[in-house]
């Protein structure tokens, strides 16, 4: 049980407070008494003390049912008029405005008359439940759209009204209303069910007894599934696997190439009787060559793939061991192959799947014939001669016999031959199998001829000496066997040590890497420790084309670039030392979650040989987290993408908002004061008249100012600010943006203090001058008629500081950090209180580019907004030699 | 110069081209205008204008190539029409032969001023003047003397060369460039701090508040004009 399952379930069940809880009646057909039912449970709840309304219930005019509805509240239903037509739909708002404990809602699937809120009631339900009131309702299994075409299929009847499943899958309970098919049948003949006249022919059709049976098997099924469900999810919340209640599959597979085939087939078994599955395979230590152990991992592969889970385990016995495993995971159905061709098979009796079917018991055994095939060619065996070995076989069996003619006047004859026996051991643990034998054949000889009587003479004169020779060679062989086998297996597991080791060591370096760069880094890291060979990673770029990801850049030849387009779109290996476009210099391995490969691995063997297959095992392990970290890695880029340009849609539409409402503002001011002229110039006084037109023209320098704004917040969006920095000194500054604001400020009683010896500023000095426009204009607008603005510039640490004050409204303490951030000022705009609109977001580019910050704190005596530019101050320049 | 100078407005917007035409009407100046750069050239070499307002964005050829085009055969006046916020669009202009800019939107009283301070310039048939005045400020050129309200003004040398500067080309600006490479050097032209700082001092003695400076006008990444105070 993975802790992220465990959270996942307790999280969904987190999710849940604070929602009202589903509680579904589920009939196989009307009139099997869901709503009957659900009112006897609501009135339950209504004893309890729940308060209880009834939002909708369809009684069909029968007497116990319409007798139970009078005993609880019930919320009016809404009548409205739709051509001509009189229809009642329930009261929706009423129901959320009375916000019961507990609503009653029948026929979940109903669709509303035209004009509701909703097109379905199971989405007014919806919004019940998110207001926090629970529902019981009904609904009969017909309308489920998984079960639509079922249905249609069963009855011979679409039914049109559907619900999406998960409305039903997200219930909290679900109760099975049944009733056998007979019995319903009688009471629709005993009128009981309501049936509207004119459905009567199809209706009749619809309720023949063997329809009637199988809709009952699909609602308990569904319900089965439901309960299926909760129950795993509540194992899942306790941390545990949910009991196989239906047990579970296990495909027993070993190297041969009926492996994938035998993988595909136990994942269809397995998906049509929804059972979990494994993927078994015991070793038992039996050579096996590098195509079998190929085609294992690829079977494996395979099985994770199509979500089967993968077992691997070491024991000697194939069969029992299965059967053991089946026991312990409770698995009813095992599944293999046959494991020994016919031929085979008659020689040496059945394989696996004989003696599984003879010892197993209460299995389900289900056997796989093999397919018919044309018999894969056969790799030759490489039989590596290592002439050194047969050589010290020689050495040891020369020396035994030397050691032997030494204490062969000490020693019996028999326990001469255990010198040789220690010669072959000897041998055995040193080198393998092969010059084991030869020296237990050669030590065999030398026995003979040496120690045997007569000496020196092959002949055999003694009948017990026969025995003794014969046992002699048995144990030889034996022990040799023993030992090389010994042998072999600390060679596997020390490779498998190395292995393990090499991919943890990767694994930790592929985890803290958070972008597809970093992974690529992390792997050549790893890999350049790699002395015999040189490795690359390939990945496809925007044209297309393989490019070199990690690694020093290589020149490929034509046939290595052929073999990596060909790895890559088949996903298989190719290149030197395959079968594929051997001809190159690199071996190519694709490295692939999905189907889809995510990048190339590229090996070239410095010494010009293949690959050897302890290597080229390791690489193909190591291509494992390779691929899933880059899987992971492009994920997240695509994450981040998907949450930027979201965000820049978000700034978008708020600042479209914003714009229209700020450009129309002046717009509106100026159009209406010239109409106003036009059409009643005369009658207008002069001064009246000079001051609509005084007013146009100030309208329209706002206009200009805001459009400059919105030209610079573009270039600020785009990154295309480029500062064109020059000496500047700041009064000057000061002096255009009072300038430019003289009719804004005019109402207003300003107070500049200005030192007359300041420093100077290496800047952009149209930016500063817009930013210190915008927050002079900003705490204008604000203030209160012949208020008092003062304007101070100063000079602190290596910093110059512009301080406007204001004595408006000021800006609460919680909103003094979001007033620069351009969600929050294009969100409100104009109309937001001080500190809004999109002239402040600009400062915070403007002062940001430049390196400076800007602070927000008190007005004037306390109260208002004092809003301070911060410009850092260059080193300043050397002052000209003065002359006079 | 005499009130019924000729002048030619080359604007593609009719809009600017008429507020602009009745305004410079009931000034008493005559007024031709052209829509396109090849109808302005055509205009300035058929009607001989005083002073030619050159708007830069103009369809049919770039506002500099224009100017270009006119400098080759004229030396009129030229005034160019910019947009706020591109100084290096106005510099250039400068550097390419024109004489003054507005920047648009602008307000009539700057332009017409300007339009007359460039008309002023128009031939100075014997020498330099002797003397400029801006209000209380009296520049004397032969005498090399500043007076504010008769009152003599101490100036270093480097002071008074830029102050004559911009007073021989009364409400004409006069690029940063152009100050640094007369008064400093052609290797100067970079060193617009040494500009600020006597610029500062300048102001400092005129006796003016350098945030609403009375004579010397800053003319934000261009250079500097000197003007007569506002009634």
């Amino acid at each position: 049980m993975s802790d992220s399952a465990r959270a996942d379930a307790l999280l969904a069940n987190l999710a849940r407070t604070g929602r009202g809880r589903l509680k579904v009646f589920l009939g196989a057909a009307p009139g099997v008494g869901k709503t009957f039912a659900m009112l006897q449970a609501a009135h339950a709840q209504q004893r309890q003390g729940v308060q209880v309304l009834a939002g909708v219930v369809e009684t069909h005019g029968r007497a116990e049912t319409e007798a139970l509805l009078a005993g609880l509240q019930q919320q009016p239903l809404l009548r409205s008029q739709y051509r001509g037509v009189t229809l009642e739909e329930m009261d929706l708002d009423g129901l959320l405005q009375a916000s019961p404990a507990l609503a009653l809602v029948d026929e979940l699937a109903h669709t509303n008359a035209p004009g509701s809120r909703h097109a379905k009631r199971w989405q007014d339900v919806q919004e019940l439940l998110a207001a926090g009131i629970d529902v019981y309702t009904t609904v009969n299994v017909q309308h489920l759209e998984s079960l639509n075409d079922k249905v249609r299929d069963i009855t011979g009847v679409q039914v049109r009204e559907t619900l999406p499943d998960w409305v039903l899958q997200e219930a909290f309970e679900l109760v099975l209303i049944d009733l056998p098919p007979r019995e319903l049948l009688e009471r629709l003949r005993e009128g009981k069910v309501y049936v509207p006249e004119q459905a009567r022919a199809a209706i009749d059709a619809y309720f023949s007894q063997t329809n009637l049976t199988a809709l009952r098997e699909l609602a308990m099924q569904t319900a089965a599934a439901q309960v299926d469900a909760d129950l795993a999810h509540g194992y899942r919340q306790r941390g545990q696997e949910a009991p196989a209640l239906r047990g579970r599959l296990l495909v027993g597979v070993d190297g041969d190439d009926q492996a994938e085939r035998l993988v595909r087939h136990a994942s269809r078994v397995a998906q049509r009787r929804h059972l979990p599955w494994s993927l078994v395979h015991v070793d038992n230590g039996r050579l096996r060559d590098e195509t079998a152990r190929h085609r294992l991992q690829a079977a494996q592969q395979l099985a994770e793939r199509l979500g089967g889970e993968v077992v691997l385990l070491r024991a000697g016995e194939v069969a029992r061991t299965l059967i053991q495993h089946a026991a312990e995971r409770r698995a009813s159905l095992v599944l293999v192959g046959q494991s020994r061709d016919r031929l085979r098979r008659r020689l040496f009796g059945a394989g696996v799947a004989a003696r599984l079917l003879r010892e197993s018991h209460g299995l389900e055994i289900n056997v796989l014939d093999r397919d018919v095939q044309p018999p894969a060619p056969r790799s030759a065996v490489r039989r590596v001669w290592v002439w050194r070995h047969y050589l010290l076989a020689l050495l040891a069996t020369v020396m035994a016999a030397g050691l032997a003619w030494a204490v062969s006047s000490v020693l019996a004859l028999p326990n001469i031959s255990l010198v040789f026996l220690a010669a072959v051991l000897l041998v055995a643990v040193r080198s393998s199998l092969g010059p084991a034998l030869a020296c237990a054949a050669l030590s065999f000889l030398t026995y003979d001829f040496l120690f045997i009587p007569p000496n020196f003479s092959f002949s055999i004169q003694r009948e017990e000496d026969v025995l003794t020779l014969v046992f002699f060679l048995l144990m030889a062989a034996l022990t040799g066997n023993l030992a090389a086998r010994q042998r072999r297996q600390l060679q596997a597991l020390r490779e498998t040590q190395a292995q393990t080791s090499q991919l943890l060591d990767l694994s930790r370096r592929l985890t803290v890497a958070t972008d597809r760069q970093a992974v690529f880094n992390a792997a050549g890291q790893h890999l350049d420790g790699w002395q015999d060979m040189q490795v690359c990673l390939l990945e496809r770029n925007a044209e297309g084309q393989l490019e070199v990801a990690s690694g020093e850049a290589h020149a490929f030849s034509d046939t290595e670039r052929a073999a990596a387009d060909w790895a890559w779109q088949h996903g298989q290996a190719a290149g030197h030392g395959s079968d594929t476009l051997p001809n190159g210099r690199w071996w190519w391995w694709p490295l692939a979650v999905d189907e889809q490969p995510l990048a190339l691995l590229g090996v070239r063997p410095r010494n010009g040989q293949p690959l050897s297959d302890p290597r080229r095992r390791l690489l193909t392990a190591l291509g494992q987290p390779l691929a899933q970290a880059l899987a992971r890695a492009r994920l997240a880029e695509q994450l981040e993408a998907a949450r930027l340009h979201g965000e820049t849609e978000q700034l978008r539409s708020a600042l479209l908002a914003s714009v229209s409402h700020d450009l129309r503002t002046p717009l509106t001011a100026m159009r209406g004061s010239i109409d106003s002229l036009l059409a009643l110039g005369e009658a207008i006084p002069a001064e009246d008249r000079r001051e609509l037109l005084e007013g146009t023209r100030n309208e329209a320098e706002r206009l200009d100012r805001y459009i400059q704004n919105l030209l610079d917040m573009t270039r600020l969006g785009h990154g295309g600010l480029k500062l064109a920095r020059d000496w500047v000194a700041p009064a000057d500054i000061v002096g255009s943006a009072l300038n430019r604001l003289r009719v804004v400020l005019a109402p207003l009683r300003v107070h500049t203090d200005v030192p007359a010896e300041l420093p100077l500023l290496f800047v952009h000095a149209a930016l500063i001058e817009q930013a210190l426009v915008n927050v002079l204009e900003n705490a204008a607008r604000f203030s209160p008629t012949q208020g008092r603005l003062e304007l101070q510039v100063a000079v602190q640490d290596d910093q110059l500081r512009f301080t406007v004050r204001d004595q408006g409204p000021g800006i609460p303490v919680a909103d003094r950090e979001k007033i620069f951030d351009m969600f929050y000022t294009a969100a409100r705009g104009d109309r937001g209180g001080q500190g809004t609109g999109l002239g402040l977001a600009i400062c915070q580019g403007m002062i940001g580019a430049h390196g400076g910050q800007i602070l927000v704190g008190e007005g004037i005596d306390g109260q208002g907004t004092g809003i301070t530019l911060c410009l850092p101050l260059p080193p300043q320049p050397e002052a000209e030699s003065e002359t006079p | 110069m005499s009130q019924s100078a000729t002048l030619l407005v080359i604007d593609d917007e009719p809009q600017i081209r008429k507020f602009l035409r009745i305004s410079l009407a009931s000034q008493g100046y005559k007024v031709l205008e052209a829509a396109t750069g090849e109808e302005g050239l055509a205009q300035a070499a058929l009607g001989k204008p005083d002073l030619v307002v050159l708007d830069l964005g103009l369809p049919d050829m770039d506002g500099q190539q224009v100017l270009r085009e006119l400098r080759e055969w004229s030396a009129v006046p030229v005034m160019v029409l910019s947009v706020r916020a591109s100084e290096v669009q106005k510099v250039d202009a400068l550097d390419g032969g024109a004489n003054d800019y507005v920047t648009k939107p602008f307000g009539i009283q700057e332009f017409l001023a300007r339009v007359r301070a460039l008309l002023r310039q128009v031939p100075q048939a014997g020498g330099s003047e002797v003397a400029a005045s801006f209000g209380p400020l009296t520049v004397d050129f032969a005498f090399r003397r500043v007076t504010i309200d008769g009152v003599e003004v101490a100036l270093t040398r480097k002071e008074y060369a830029l102050l004559a500067l911009l007073a021989g080309h009364p409400g004409r600006v006069i690029t940063q460039q152009q100050l640094l490479k007369d008064i400093w050097g052609p290797t100067h032209v970079e060193d617009t701090h040494y500009l600020r700082i006597v610029v500062g001092h300048l102001r400092q003695k005129l006796g003016d508040d350098p945030t609403a400076p009375r004579f010397i006008i800053t003319e934000a990444g261009v250079g500097y004009r000197l003007v007569a105070p506002a009634a």
